[in-house]
């Protein structure tokens, strides 16, 4: 067998990782220290995804692997509380973990008193044991699944780290913003630890933003442990800058009763890969898991859902849609496994696409496997354009051909943002979708 | 007096296949013409036509709206200038509120007229007005157009929107079909309130009962693309005593058909 080609092998990125491992400049506790080696023997012999394999046929990483980010070893210059203004919801209340070029940044943090969490940043926990983080990190997404995976664990310097006490409510949301700063090219690869013990209810927001207009990289990854009859509410925004690259590996286990319930809103990057795979561990689960990606020019957004129905009676609905223009591309990839023993199913996948452009690419693939017999699982794929009797009917109301093909547009896509339950986030986004479309202002106003 | 309509010999068809074949019809302001007619005689086609859908193409014949022919008017401009089709099947429109529709609409229509755009809080009050018309439950104002409303709050939709638009010419497609009694003799007195000198409507439908609420001047059998026969109100109750066999065969022996 031949040597992989050196760009996916990523030979000059375990390079730079072992460089930060032995560089880095704050100690860490030895727990952290071989969770880095583990990452870094992971990804030596995993290297970057290639092409050939099935679940990245659509998605050429080369741009990524031959590229050098460096890491950052420090927040950028001239990142204030007026540049952070915009992304924090109209919401100054919510508990706030900002994020500079990967590395924590108190001064423009806000975690209140306690709210039912610990709530800390996961470098804050670094240098010193750990019981619960160390038993929990690597769990709902193995640090050797891809590539990716284990480099962020290789590089693991900073994030967030959440543990909701049994029973408590957190009652306002936990926005985590990270913002790419410098101008010069580099890597972030922050990492989320989320545990929510029993009956206990918390709501993430996660929003990846870029300052500049450069080219940047960001390896995120999110595990999100969901204990017995707890509720979890989690939002993931991705707008960084069109020449950016952004991959994303979210895990989720779910024991018995709980709820879960997503969207992964892909409005920015130049080529943006998500993973998120959840795990229904326990009975009787229900799992919402919606997404919405806007792509024009020659952008690429590709995402993965990977849903496990391991357990009986559990609940899933999964609703994701693309909007492609230009010579843009959206791959999306279901899949659902029903395991033996998983009676009384009900799973139900979406996935709709616009192509606003003949030159628009979409590539989507249902992929179910079931193995019990007394399940309910349905899925749908539809790729067009506007629809012409909607269009007539937005007409006959007295719409220009304009107005009306960008109002049904902006429906196309505001149909997800709606299913969000926090008011604040769904205003943002009716702006940052106005603008992601270019859509008149009149429009964008009306909502 | 200038019609607000004069259909002359209108032939349509849609995807290569005739469907209206010399429809001939005159609305003057303020009657009421009622069509009936059987399944697939080209009710839908006419009034579609009429309103300007672009599947259908006009092959022959004349359509003057107020005095223009409005063969190459867009359905936009139709809209603003006082045509309203209330459809037979209403269109969902996921994700844009039934509010920001018709504040949309309405701004265009009012533009055409020369009024002022309504600021939130007078759209609001308008609402409220033309929802308590045609007593729509306000919670369906702010939700995604049709999506997920009964059959009946469609149709009940469809006269909310032609009371807010307040057009000059309201063709009404099967807007009974569906509606319970109540809500029909609900909808009909909103037709009815809007019924005034200088505008005029349409109604398609099947059944003389809404007939008997909203009282035409006229009654016309679409049959085949044509309009076969025409009459007063008195048409519409034979036609539920004796259904289309009649007029049929009518129309079938002035066409040289035998069977
Ligand atoms: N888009 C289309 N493509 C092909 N055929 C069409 C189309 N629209 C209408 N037709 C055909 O034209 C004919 C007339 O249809 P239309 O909807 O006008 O009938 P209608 O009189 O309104 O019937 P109904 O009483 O059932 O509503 C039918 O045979 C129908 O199948
Ligand atoms: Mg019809």
């Amino acid at each position: 067998m031949s040597a992989p080609a050196r760009e996916t092998h990523g030979t000059a990125w375990a390079e730079d990782a072992a460089a930060f491992q032995t560089g880095a400049g704050r100690r860490v506790a030895p727990w952290i220290a071989d969770f880095r080696k583990l990452g870094l023997d992971g990804f030596r012999e995993l290297g970057f995804p290639a092409p050939k394999q099935e679940d990245w046929r659509f998605t050429n990483i080369a741009p990524i692997a031959g590229a050098r980010f460096p890491f950052a070893a420090s927040p950028g210059p001239g990142v204030s509380s007026a540049s952070l203004a915009p992304f924090l919801f109209d919401s100054p209340d919510w508990t706030r973990l900002v994020f500079a070029d990967g590395h924590f940044v108190s001064s423009l943090s806000s975690i209140g008193e306690w709210d039912g969490a610990d709530i800390q940043s996961l470098a804050d926990i670094m240098p010193s044991g750990h019981p619960v983080a160390e038993r929990h990190i690597g769990q709902c997404v193995p640090t050797g699944t891809n590539g990716f995976t284990a480099l962020n664990a290789a590089c693991l310097n900073d994030g967030v780290y959440i543990n909701v006490g049994e029973g408590e409510t957190v009652k306002k949301p936990v926005l985590l913003v990270y913002l790419a700063v410098r101008d010069e090219p580099f890597a972030a690869h922050p990492r989320n630890l989320i545990i929510v013990g029993d009956h206990a209810q918390l709501t993430v927001v996660e929003l990846f933003v870029s300052l500049t207009g450069g080219a940047h990289f960001t390896n995120a990854l999110t595990e999100i442990s969901a204990g017995r009859r707890s509720v979890v509410d989690y939002y993931r925004i991705q707008q960084e800058s069109p020449l950016a690259y952004h991959v994303s590996s979210v895990g989720v286990r779910q024991e018995e009763l709980s709820s879960f319930s997503s969207a992964s809103i892909n409005l920015g990057g130049a080529l943006t890969r998500n993973n998120l795979s959840v795990e229904l561990a326990g009975e009787a689960c229900t799992t919402v898991m919606n997404g919405l990606s806007i792509v024009d020019g020659d952008r690429h957004v590709d995402n993965q859902t990977a849903l496990d129905h391991a357990s009986p009676r559990c609940e899933s609905e999964e609703l994701y849609k693309a909007i492609v223009d230009d010579r843009a591309r959206s791959v999306f990839n279901g899949k659902i496994y029903v395991r033996p023993g998983a009676q009384k199913t009900d799973a139900k996948q979406t996935n709709r696409n616009l192509l606003l452009s003949k030159n628009a690419t979409v590539d989507t693939k249902p992929q179910l496997e079931i193995f019990a017999d007394d399940v309910k699982c349905t899925h749908g794929a539809t790729v067009g354009q506007l629809d012409e009797n909607q269009l007539f009917y937005l007409r006959s109301r007295a719409m220009d051909e304009q107005t009306a093909s960008q109002l049904l547009t902006y429906g196309f896509a505001n149909d997800i943002i709606e299913r969000i339950s926090l008011e604040p986030v769904r205003a943002y986004l009716h702006r940052a979708q106005s603008s992601a479309l270019h859509t008149a202002a009149a429009i964008g106003d009306l909502q | 007096m200038e019609p607000i309509l004069r259909i002359r010999n209108l032939h349509a068809e849609v995807e290569g296949k005739e469907i209206l074949k010399g429809v001939d019809l005159i609305v003057n302001p303020g009657e009421v013409h009622a069509i009936m007619g059987p399944n697939g005689s080209g009710k839908s086609t006419l009034a579609q036509v009429l309103a300007g859908h672009p599947a259908f193409t006009v092959t022959e014949g004349s359509i003057i709206y107020k005095g223009q022919d409005i063969q190459e008017t867009a359905p936009e401009d139709r809209a603003r200038d006082g045509i309203f089709l209330a459809f037979q099947y209403p269109i969902e429109i996921p994700g844009v509120s039934n509010s920001t529709f018709l504040r949309t609409g309405l701004n265009e229509v009012r533009k055409r007229r020369g009024l002022p755009e309504l600021d939130a809080f007078d759209f609001v009050e308008l609402v409220k007005q033309k929802a308590a018309m045609v007593q729509m439950d306000q919670s369906l104002i702010d939700r995604p157009v049709n999506e997920g409303f009964s059959g009946g709050e469609k149709k009940r939709n469809e006269i909310f929107q032609m009371a807010m638009l307040e057009p000059s010419l309201g063709i009404l497609d099967e807007t009974d079909s569906g509606l319970d009694i109540d809500a029909l003799r609900i909808v009909s007195d909103g037709v009815n309130q809007l019924r005034s000198p200088d505008r005029a409507f349409v109604l398609v439908t099947h059944y003389q009962r809404l007939l008997t609420y909203i009282v035409p001047d006229f009654v016309h059998v679409l049959f085949d693309g044509r309009i076969v026969k025409s009459g007063g109100k008195d048409l519409a109750l034979h036609l539920e005593e004796y259904g289309y066999d009649a007029i049929k065969q009518e129309a079938d022996a002035a066409n040289g058909v035998s069977n």
